[in-house]
C-alpha cells in the first residue's frame, strides 16, 4: 500500500510552506508565487503525463474519474459527480481535507498555490485537449469547488 | 511552526518521508537556482532546512531522551529504520558516540538522480542543526560523507568541551 496523496501533501507542506514564505520575504509575494507556480507547474505537468501513460486510451470522463479516486484516498475529498461522459467530467467537491489542513495552519493562500493550482498543469499533462474550468474552491472560502473538465471541441473525434 | 503531521493511513519510514519531500523540493530548488544562482538559493534552503532539523532534534530528544543513548536510538531506529543506512558503532560512552555509515539509501536516492550536491544540502546539512535541537551540549564532527563520494560517513558526536 502506498502513501496516500493527502499524506504526501502534508509531508511536502512541512518543508514547502516555510520555504515559500522565506522566498516571499525575499522577493515579495507576487514574484515568489510566480516562481513557485512555474517550478511546481513543471512537476505536476509531468505527473499528468505519467498518469496518461498508465491509461493511454481512456476518455475524459474515465481518466478523471480515476484521478479523483487517487486524490480522495484516505478520505481526503467528498464529491458528487454532476456529469461524466467521454468528453466531460463535472464534479462538485463538497469537503476537502487539503483545505482543512491549510486552513488549520492559517495558510489557505499557500494551500491554493501549492495544492489547488496544481490541477491545471495536471490537466495539461493528461493532454488530449482536456481543459479545466473552475470558478471557485473551498480553499478560497467557497462552499464547494466546481471542477468542469471538458475536451475542446477541436480535439473531439480525433 | 507546529508539527503538521497527523494520523497516517500507513506507517511512513524516515526514508520514505525524505523521498516524498524530495519530489517537490528538488525541482523547487532547481528553479530557484536557475533564477537566483547557487549562493542565494543555498542560503534560503539551508536556513529553512536547519530550522526543521532543529525541530526534529527537539522532538527526538523528547521521544528517546536527550543523551548519547537516545542519540544512538535516533541513528539506529529512525535513520536506519526500514533498512536505510547501515550504522557501524565504533565507540559509545556517556560523552561520545562514534559510528560509521557504510551504506546510505538517502545518498543513493540523490546519486541516482545525479543530484548529490542537492542531497548534501537537503539531507546531510540537517545533522548539525538536528544535534543543536537535540541537546545543545553535544556537537557533531564529520569529515566525510557517502553523499560526497567517500567510502563511509564518519559521524563523531561528542560533548562540547
Amino acid at each position: 500500500m502506498t502513501v496516500s496523496l493527502i499524506e504526501q501533501a502534508k509531508i511536502q507542506a512541512e518543508v514547502l510552506v516555510p520555504l515559500v514564505k522565506a522566498l516571499q520575504d525575499e522577493l515579495g509575494e507576487a514574484r515568489a508565487n510566480d516562481l513557485v507556480r512555474r517550478a511546481l507547474g513543471d512537476i505536476y505537468r509531468r505527473y499528468g503525463e505519467a498518469f496518461r501513460r498508465t491509461k493511454p486510451d481512456a476518455d475524459v470522463g474515465t481518466i478523471l474519474a480515476s484521478a479523483f479516486k487517487t486524490y480522495s484516498r484516505g478520505g481526503a475529498l467528498d464529491y458528487s459527480v454532476v456529469e461524466q461522459s467521454p468528453d466531460s467530467f463535472t464534479i462538485d467537491v463538497t469537503a476537502c481535507q487539503y483545505a482543512t489542513f491549510y486552513k488549520a495552519l492559517g495558510e489557505p493562500e499557500l494551500g491554493f498555490l501549492l495544492v489547488c493550482a496544481a490541477d491545471f498543469p495536471v490537466a495539461e499533462g493528461i493532454g488530449g485537449g482536456i481543459e479545466l474550468e473552475r470558478a471557485q474552491t473551498i480553499m478560497q472560502g467557497a462552499s464547494h469547488c466546481d471542477f468542469r473538465y471538458r475536451r475542446r471541441a477541436l480535439d473531439r473525434g480525433a | 511552526m507546529k508539527p503538521m503531521t497527523t494520523e497516517q493511513d500507513v506507517p511512513i519510514s524516515h526514508l520514505q518521508r525524505r523521498k516524498i519531500e524530495g519530489r517537490v523540493l528538488i525541482p523547487f530548488i532547481e528553479a530557484c537556482r536557475e533564477r537566483f544562482g547557487d549562493a542565494v538559493t543555498r542560503d534560503l534552503v539551508v536556513t529553512t532546512i536547519r530550522r526543521l532539523a532543529a525541530d526534529d532534534g527537539e522532538r527526538w530528544a523528547q521521544t528517546f531522551g536527550p543523551q548519547i543513548a537516545g542519540l544512538r536510538k535516533v541513528a539506529e531506529d529512525v535513520w536506519a529504520g526500514g533498512g536505510s543506512p547501515e550504522v557501524d558503532v565504533t565507540a559509545e560512552t556517556t560523552d561520545r558516540l562514534e559510528f560509521n555509515v557504510t551504506r546510505c539509501r538517502y545518498a543513493e536516492f540523490y546519486q541516482e538522480l545525479g543530484l548529490a550536491d542537492l542531497g548534501a544540502l537537503i539531507h546531510c546539512s540537517r545533522d548539525h542543526a538536528m544535534i543543536a535541537g537535540f541537546n545543545d551540549g553535544l556537537e557533531l564532527v564529520r569529515t566525510q560523507t557517502l553523499m560526497d563520494g567517500a567510502s563511509h560517513c564518519d559521524f563523531r558526536f561528542r560533548r562540547k568541551s
